[in-house]
């Protein structure tokens, strides 16, 4: 008993120190600009990815010029090539496109066909460098989330395959915190789609979509056991919702680098790569976030180990009566 | 195996036809849903023929609401009267249980949805025309699916003390991907008369079929006790 206390103080203490340097070092330490920019997201000259934003002049074959930084929340859902129909070619000055998207508010939502040129007055970059540094937070909590949620699937697994209480017991308390480092992860990413994009939510992209998709399921997992009888068919029940639940994870992970996405990939992606100092940091990050999961997930199954052990108590008293 | 579904199926029919709970609260719902969009979209005058692109949000709000609440209600009759030990104790697979209640709730939902097929019908002025076979064709197969996964979610909530909110909070993330958008977007394209809907049908059958795989694996487990 004494032991495990030791362990869950020397945990929490280790997760406020890397919380605390991850903090810092996020500020201080780690560049303005996160990520390599001109090879990571948007548009420069050579740019061969999927998704854009176009920076400079841009011309409607219909004649009118116009500049697309002067629109606000210019957002382009789908870039497919006109010229070269080829993907691997990449988009080069005079390259002709077709932008799908909403190009609000004077064009409104339609299929153009633009024309790139190259505006050397205008630095590829962040509209807001700054609230970038949220990256730091946003993407350890998502790992997390995603590791918990495969803590859940294989506690699950375990609980259908061989039984046993302290199966059910952390894959309860996994899928709790998972859900809160879930919402972290949401609600950071969409304070900085309302500094850099110009909005919270996007319901077109899917990336947003699928993780949605999975804090709902998580919600509903954590529902399920919420009053429910403790040993009853609901443990077997949530596994196996556990099981199912997890399908959304690979979904949520991947589907930025599958479909057309706004949503930055930068880590296992060919799209770009971090600079050395920004990847540390993100490393000191997860490795802090970890701890901060390692930590609650013990306390939160101490919890339900005492829940359990007065449930057993009580019903030894009911019986005595 | 087949035999006792159909029979536990009729048993579950043949309750309704006595009672017309379920049927009667449900068609309400439906009716209610399709009066509320009919005069807070459009008031007294405009027709939904001039409004095509609204039909399908409109009939699959009404029929995915009114599936829930007919879900809700699908295994609450053995549970109230404490008939469900009587039920797991037939001497049949898990899966003839499983497979009884789907054909029984996909029977009460394809009269719902015919009925609301109605409502929108008589009520927004909308006349389907030469697509009426498709769009049947459509609704009948985003029912099968969402009953498919809706029983199946349904039998797992049995033993929650919040059985009913559960039951959506659990089901709709599960079925937002794989029912939801396809059923609409094909009942979209053929309202508009634009687009090939097979793409919506293959996920729509697609994923009945695997909810009718998982039920296969899963039901037992569930209904273990």
């Amino acid at each position: 008993m004494e032991k495990r206390k030791l362990i869950d103080f020397v945990l929490a203490l280790l997760a406020v120190i890397f919380v605390i340097v991850t903090v810092l070092a996020a500020l201080y330490y780690a560049p303005l600009e996160p990520l390599d920019v001109s090879t990571v997201l948007y548009h420069q000259d050579d740019y061969t990815g999927d998704d854009i934003r176009v920076k400079g002049v841009v011309q409607d074959l219909s004649g009118t010029e116009f500049a697309l930084e002067d629109i606000t929340s210019a957002v382009f859902i789908d870039v497919s090539y006109a010229d070269s129909g080829d993907l691997d070619a990449g988009i080069v000055n005079g390259t002709t496109v077709y932008v799908l998207g909403r190009l609000e508010p004077d064009v409104g939502i339609a299929a153009r066909e633009v024309e790139i040129a190259d505006d050397p007055d205008e630095p590829a970059g962040w509209r807001s460098p700054y609230s970038a540094k949220i990256f730091y937070f946003h993407v350890p909590a998502a790992w997390t989330s995603f590791l918990a949620f495969g803590v859940v699937l294989v506690c699950s697994a375990a609980y259908l395959w061989k039984g046993g209480q302290k199966w059910d017991t952390w894959a309860l308390s996994s899928a709790e915190v998972g859900l809160v480092f879930c919402s972290v992860a949401v609600i950071s990413g969409a304070l900085w789609a309302k500094a850099e994009w110009g909005y919270y939510w996007d319901w077109n992209d899917t990336k947003l979509f699928s993780t949605f998709v999975l804090w709902l399921i998580f919600i509903a997992y954590v529902a399920i056991r919420a009053g429910a009888v403790r040993h009853e068919s609901i443990p077997r029940v949530a596994a196996i919702f556990g099981i199912l639940g997890f399908a959304a994870v690979p979904i949520s992970f991947l589907s930025s680098r599958i479909w057309t996405s706004l949503h930055p990939n930068v880590v296992a992606t060919s799209q770009g790569h971090l600079s050395a100092e920004a990847g540390a940091v993100l490393m000191l990050g997860v490795v802090a976030f970890t701890l901060v999961y390692a930590t609650l997930f013990s306390r939160r199954t101490a919890i339900e180990r005492s829940v359990i052990e007065i449930e057993g108590i009580k019903e030894q008293l009911e019986d005595a009566e | 195996m087949t035999l006792d579904a159909l029979r536990i199926a009729q048993k579950d029919i043949s309750i309704e036809l006595r009672t017309r709970e379920r049927m009667t609260s449900t068609i309400l719902l439906s009716l209610v849903i399709i009066l509320s969009f009919r005069f807070a979209l459009f008031g007294f005058d405009m027709e939904l023929s001039e409004n095509p692109h609204l039909v399908a949000p409109i009939l699959w709000t009404t029929i995915f609401f009114a599936g829930i609440m007919g879900l809700e209600s699908s295994f609450s009759y053995e549970k109230e009267n404490k008939y469900l030990d009587g039920l797991l104790l037939l001497p049949t697979s898990r899966y003839s249980i499983y497979l009884g209640k789907m054909l029984a709730n996909l029977l009460f939902l394809i009269v719902v949805d015919l009925v609301t097929l109605v409502f929108v019908v008589a009520f927004f002025a909308y006349e389907p025309g030469g697509a009426f076979v498709t769009l049947l064709g459509v609704i009948l197969l985003g029912t099968f699916s969402f009953v498919a996964m809706g029983t199946l979610v349904s039998g797992m909530t049995i033993a929650a003390k919040t059985r009913q909110s559960l039951l959506q909070i659990a089901l709709i993330p599960l079925i937002v991907f794989t029912v939801v958008i396809p059923a609409v977007a094909a009942t979209s394209k053929i309202v508009s008369g634009s687009g090939d809907v097979m793409p919506e049908l293959n996920i729509l059958v697609g994923f009945g079929i695997l909810s009718l795989l998982l039920a296969y694996l899963l039901f037992g487990h569930i209904m273990e006790d």
